[in-house]
């Protein structure tokens, strides 16, 4: 395993009380494969995979308890000076806005060359050009010679995710942190940054974590997929068994919330399935299970205690004690 | 009574663009170049783009939000761009917006019943202060907000609350045509299918038409009876949803649609290889000649410079804009 997070708790103190937001999270990827985590707003899924970074900003908040190993380390017991070192070097991180995590000071080129440097500070000028020629082609940009000496508003959204990308593996990391990629960015460049990591993946043996709320883009390229839910996993297993058989309540609904352009026509009018309600304040989560309030298959029991993993074969793992 | 609600002929909406010496005018953003379309009564047309395409503009041109550069907006019979401010202002009661972000088109000051009285107020100045009650509490409930949450501020709702209240508001003058601009793209998945049906619901109910501009081709497809495929200031593909989704013609909704993701499951066909386009949208300040989207167009020809843009009707009530249509397969 390249990378398991164990039992993660993250929690935020704040004026209106303690917020809760990742509680008991277990994940794992291995290499070469791609993790898909899915989640509505506030389902803690970006957090969770920030504290893998130590990037959660502490105070206010608090890993209060887990583990999170990196081949075998625990990243949660390092010090900072430590954490600087894997920081870029064995993980890279993508996020979402390619319009500001860009220095607009500083040009692409130079963007790069100071995240390789940071890492190999005996590399001459010449040579750390050369690899973060390299590392733009590798992403395809066009012309990647001149687009080294071009400042992020002189490139389009695609064109600067791009960048980014380039940057997050101009070091050659072991996994990948992309926190909404493509969520920026327009369907058919959606598909050209999506057709880079995966290629990454396959050549490099790159693991991924996808971080998205589009359950199609989970579907398409990863391997796996948990589902989070109020900073919980509901649900995780192998994508194509996941949304040929789900199995939670809170999966299934989603699933069918979602139009498929897929499908036959529908005839116009037809209503789509709804998920009632809305996710619960993660100040105070009910007992049990988080989802009771907006499910459709609840029972009494359901409220005595957060529900076990059950395993129904093949991998794939769910948070109910009342499944079909 | 007139059959077409909204005919849009031929509308260019161009931004200038200033700087040198004196400030001049030095280039124009062609946001909208000549988009012509009718709209029905009842009926919903989707506008489908990636972001800068100009579908926005196009919507705001609609509603008079944005003076246009030349063209026809005649909506009921009447040319609005021929109408004096006064004039709009009464008629504005026909055709109302709802924008994207519910956060911001809000008046935070406002509690829900101002919000949804303001414009009832203003065009029905006849009604009585009870009548006015009776109407907000109908309305409220029509759009899925609890009556007794009235006195309430919009910051005390969530998104998708706070989407119905906009869509409340927007229904307040009894309009006959209303605007969607990407009304569910700032909402979660489970909220956004809620949005999506009410908006279902309410048409069916008080049988007004929709234009609605998404960049999401799920969502259009499924509240569309026509669909326009926008590129570049252009429709490059018109059709009916069942003509677009089983029969694209242009290389570009074809790629768009192979684009799109899909939730895959055990059972569902392997798809075609992804046409993946190469390249960005070019600017709109200095469009390509000819066909805008030749540069990024798999199967153009040196032709495709110099050709002037024309929807041709394919089939019945399917227009495209290319001129390589002969070589794409028609059914």
């Amino acid at each position: 395993m390249r990378l398991q997070i164990k039992d993660l708790w993250v929690e935020f103190h704040t004026f209106d009380g303690v917020v809760k937001a990742v509680n008991g999270v277990t994940l794992d990827v291995a290499e070469g494969e791609i993790l898909g985590i899915v989640g509505e707003s506030g389902s803690g899924k970006s957090v969770a995979t920030h504290a893998i970074l130590g990037l959660v900003p502490m105070p206010p908040g608090k890993i209060s308890k887990g583990e999170i190993l990196f081949e075998g380390e625990n990243l949660l017991t390092k010090s900072e000076e430590e954490l600087n070192k894997i920081r870029g070097r064995s993980i890279g991180m993508i996020f979402q806005e390619p319009m500001t995590s860009l220095n607009p000071v500083f040009t692409i080129g130079d963007q790069i060359v100071e995240a390789l440097k940071i890492h190999f500070p005996h590399l001459n000028k010449l040579e750390a050009k050369q690899r973060a020629v390299d590392a733009l082609k590798q992403v395809g940009i066009p012309s990647p010679e001149s687009r080294f000496d071009c400042y992020p508003h002189e490139l389009s959204g695609g064109m600067r995710q791009r960048a980014m990308i380039a940057i997050s593996l101009v070091c050659d990391p072991k996994l990948l942190i992309a926190d909404e990629p493509t969520t920026a960015l327009d369907v058919t460049i959606q598909a050209q940054i999506l057709d880079i990591i995966n290629d990454l993946r396959e050549k490099r043996k790159l693991s991924v974590i996808l971080i998205t709320h589009d359950l199609a883009i989970i579907s398409e390229t990863a391997d796996k997929v948990a589902v989070m839910y109020a900073g919980r996993v509901v649900e995780s297993g192998p994508v194509e068994e996941i949304f040929s058989n789900p199995k939670h309540p809170y999966t299934k609904g989603l699933l069918k919330c979602i139009p498929h352009v897929d499908e036959q026509s529908r005839p116009k009018g037809e209503r789509l399935n709804t998920i009632e309600g809305t996710v619960p304040d993660l100040r105070s989560l009910p007992p049990g299970c988080a989802f009771y309030n907006r499910c459709s298959r609840k029972i009494d029991s359901c409220l005595d205690k957060v529900p076990y993993f059950i395993n129904c074969g093949a991998e794939h793992f769910v948070s109910c004690i009342n499944v079909e | 009574m007139n059959e077409n609600l909204l005919s849009i002929k031929d509308v260019v909406k161009h931004y200038p663009v200033k700087g040198g010496v004196f400030n001049r005018v030095i280039n124009q953003v062609k946001a909208v170049s000549g988009v012509t379309f009718d709209l029905k009564h009842g009926e919903t047309l989707g506008i489908v783009g990636e972001s800068g395409c100009g579908k926005s503009t196009l919507g705001r041109a609609i509603m008079h939000l944005e003076q246009v550069t030349s063209g026809q907006i005649i909506f009921d019979g009447i040319d609005l761009t021929k109408l004096s401010s006064k004039e709009l202002r009464k008629k504005r009661k026909d055709f109302q917006i709802i924008f994207q972000d519910p956060y911001s088109s809000l008046n935070p000051k406002m509690t829900v019943f101002q919000l949804l009285a303001d414009p009832m107020k203003n065009f029905f100045p006849e009604l009585s202060k009870s009548e006015i009650e009776k109407r907000v509490e109908t309305l409220m409930s029509d759009v899925g907000i609890r009556p007794e949450y009235s006195t309430r501020f919009p910051h005390e709702f969530s998104g998708g609350q706070r989407q119905r209240i906009s869509i409340g508001r927007a229904l307040a003058s009894m309009p006959k045509l209303i605007v969607c601009d990407e009304p569910v793209s700032a909402l979660d998945v489970s909220i956004q299918s809620q949005i999506l049906n009410l908006l279902i619901d309410l048409q069916k109910k008080y049988k007004f038409s929709y234009v609605f501009i998404s960049h999401d081709l799920h969502v259009v497809r499924h509240i569309s009876d026509k669909i326009a495929v926008m590129y570049l200031g252009n429709f490059v593909e018109v059709a009916s949803k069942e003509q677009l989704f089983t029969n694209p013609v242009h290389p570009y909704t074809k790629a768009l649609l192979s684009a799109v993701p899909t939730i895959r499951t055990k059972n569902s066909k392997r798809r075609d290889a992804r046409v993946v386009l190469q390249g960005d949208v070019p600017s709109p300040i200095n469009p390509p000649t000819g066909c805008y989207f030749h540069p990024r167009c798999p199967v153009a020809d040196a032709n495709c410079k110099s050709w002037g843009k024309s929807l041709v009707e394919v089939e019945s009530g399917h227009f495209v804009s290319c001129k390589n249509i002969d070589c794409h397969k028609i059914k």
